[in-house]
């Protein structure tokens, strides 16, 4: 039965994922900053959530949700600042119990993330 | 009916005939045919049609408005969601029987006149729109919003699984025992509806699979489903979706699994934990797996209901009728469906990207206390007695932010 817990923790295998990922994601975000462009900081960040998520290791990559704002990231990666996309209140931090459910199961899954046609 | 024996009949060889007789007689159904009520001799009979999905709570609401004075008798037929909102467009009569609640909220049966009656409203979870055939709403049809309701997927109280992902319900859905997604690849385990279940429209949005082209046993109702998934003979193998509403009904013989959302960290029941009933992540926009309820109904030129007792019954959903004795906020927590004032995120359309929404007049802490019988809140009479709190007004007896 799959471990439950209080937030999203990433799985050993793919928290280095993450980590690279988030330090990518960080390094775009301070690059385009520095270009003084928050708009496109947050958009490119966006994109690189969304790259993530779709993983075929499920994510696991919640840290990737709070966009450039570090004061925004909770325990285990959560949102923990208001939501205002449809991405922060998936991620947000609460007090509820999830379940992760490991996409590494799907042998269908492409490495991409990309799903095969019904 | 066999004729009765000239000699006392042993008590338990009476009570054994008695019950094969009742078996007989549940088997051909013969008594309730002959003994089925006329819909139209219903006290004020407002005619419905729709979906399964909400049945728990229109049953609620029949009830009470049977038990009000005067009373309105709801007389409704569930084969699916886009039924009804189709039969109100194709103006099509509903024949046969329907489901009526009696006083006691016991759900009886009628007979519908053979000509067949127009439908005086629709119920589905879902925007017109998103029925197959269904272009848009025609003018002269109203749509009226009602709760939020969660559709849930479903495995037997047995299953040791605890979540699936928006990836996983496309490969096993969508392909069935090709998808390989162990446990759920015996295809005669995997159960459904078809596309005109609100319960199918939303998980197909969800996950991308079409709504006719769902693998597995259809089962007919979200009643269906939740018989079809409890009594499964494979446990670990079955797995189903049904509304919120059915599903917290039936937790006894199916247990909700969490759903992970494509790009979500994590698997979220609609609840805080597996066994809660506060819909917290509902409310909060953490389960992504919700809509909120539409009554269409045929309107005048100013988007009035004509219909009286029609107008009665929606309008209790939409707070613009109120009916001494009837508590709408404690009849929707209790069903499994979270009254928008309750609510912390919104969303535009059927599954559309979410916002944050602060209600005109919160309703959280009354709705908490209501679904769960619990709330932090403190309770209240007026405002003053809100004042050294940073909830300073007082809403349905609890001190809400405004």
């Amino acid at each position: 039965m799959p471990a439950q817990h209080d937030h999203p923790m990433p799985t050993g295998r793919s928290a280095p994922v993450v980590a690279a990922i988030v330090a990518l994601a960080l390094a775009g975000a301070t690059a385009l900053a520095a270009c003084g462009s928050d708009a496109a900081t947050a958009s490119d960040l966006a994109v690189a959530i969304d790259f993530a998520a779709s993983r075929p290791d499920g994510g696991a990559a919640p840290d990737l949700t709070v966009g450039a704002d570090l004061a925004c990231v909770g325990d285990g990666g959560c949102f923990s600042c208001p939501p205002a996309r449809t991405s922060e209140f998936l991620n947000q931090c609460s007090g509820s119990t999830c379940a992760r459910f490991d996409n590494r199961r799907l042998v269908l899954l492409d490495p991409d993330g990309g799903l095969p046609p019904l | 009916m066999d004729a009765a024996p000239p000699w006392p009949l042993p008590p338990r060889v009476a009570r054994r005939r008695h019950a094969c007789l009742g078996a007989l007689v549940a088997a051909v159904g013969w008594p309730s045919a002959a003994l089925a009520i006329q819909c139209g001799a219903l006290p004020s009979p407002t005619y419905g049609l729709g979906g399964s999905a909400q049945k728990p709570l229109i049953a609620r609401v029949a009830t009470a408005l049977a038990q009000a004075a005067p009373p309105t008798t709801v007389i409704y037929q569930a084969p699916g969601a886009c039924f009804g909102i189709n039969a109100l467009i194709s103006r099509t009569p509903l024949t046969g029987t329907a489901s009526y609640w009696d006083t006691n909220g016991k759900e009886q049966q009628c007979d519908l006149p053979l000509a067949g009656v127009q439908p005086n409203f629709a119920n589905m979870g879902n925007f017109a729109t998103t029925c197959p055939g269904v272009a848009r709403l025609p003018d002269g049809l109203g749509d009226f919003r009602g709760p939020i309701a969660a559709v849930d997927f479903l495995v037997p109280v047995a299953s040791q699984q605890q979540s699936i992902s928006a990836e996983a319900a496309y490969l096993a859905f969508g392909l069935g025992k090709a998808g390989k997604v162990t446990p759920w690849v015996d295809e005669s385990f995997l159960i459904k509806r078809d596309q005109n279940s609100f319960a199918t429209l939303l998980v197909s949005l969800a996950t991308g699979v079409p709504p006719a082209a769902f693998k597995g046993v259809d089962a007919k109702s979200n009643a269906g489903t939740v018989m079809l998934v409890g009594a499964a003979q494979n446990p670990e193998a079955a797995i189903g979706y049904a509304s919120s509403d059915v599903a917290d009904a039936n937790r006894g013989s199916v247990r909700v699994l969490a759903y992970q959302h494509k790009g979500q960290s994590c698997g979220y029941w609609p609840d805080s934990t597996v066994t809660a009933f506060d819909k917290a992540n509902v409310r909060s926009g953490q389960y992504w797996l919700w809509a909120q309820t539409h009554f269409f109904a045929p309107v005048d030129g100013g988007g009035t209901i004509p219909h009286a007792d029609t107008a009665r019954f929606v309008g209790l959903f939409t707070r613009a009728v109120t009916v001494p004795g009837i508590d709408m906020l404690a009849i929707e927590a209790k069903s499994g469906n979270v009254p928008e004032c309750a609510m912390h995120a919104r969303r535009d359309g059927d599954l559309g990207p979410l916002a944050s929404y602060l209600p005109a007049a919160p309703c959280g802490c009354a709705f908490e206390k209501a679904a769960t019988g619990a709330t932090g809140c403190t309770a209240c009479k007026i405002n003053d007695d809100c004042k050294n709190t940073p909830q300073p007004t007082c809403r349905f007896g609890y001190c809400e932010v405004r």
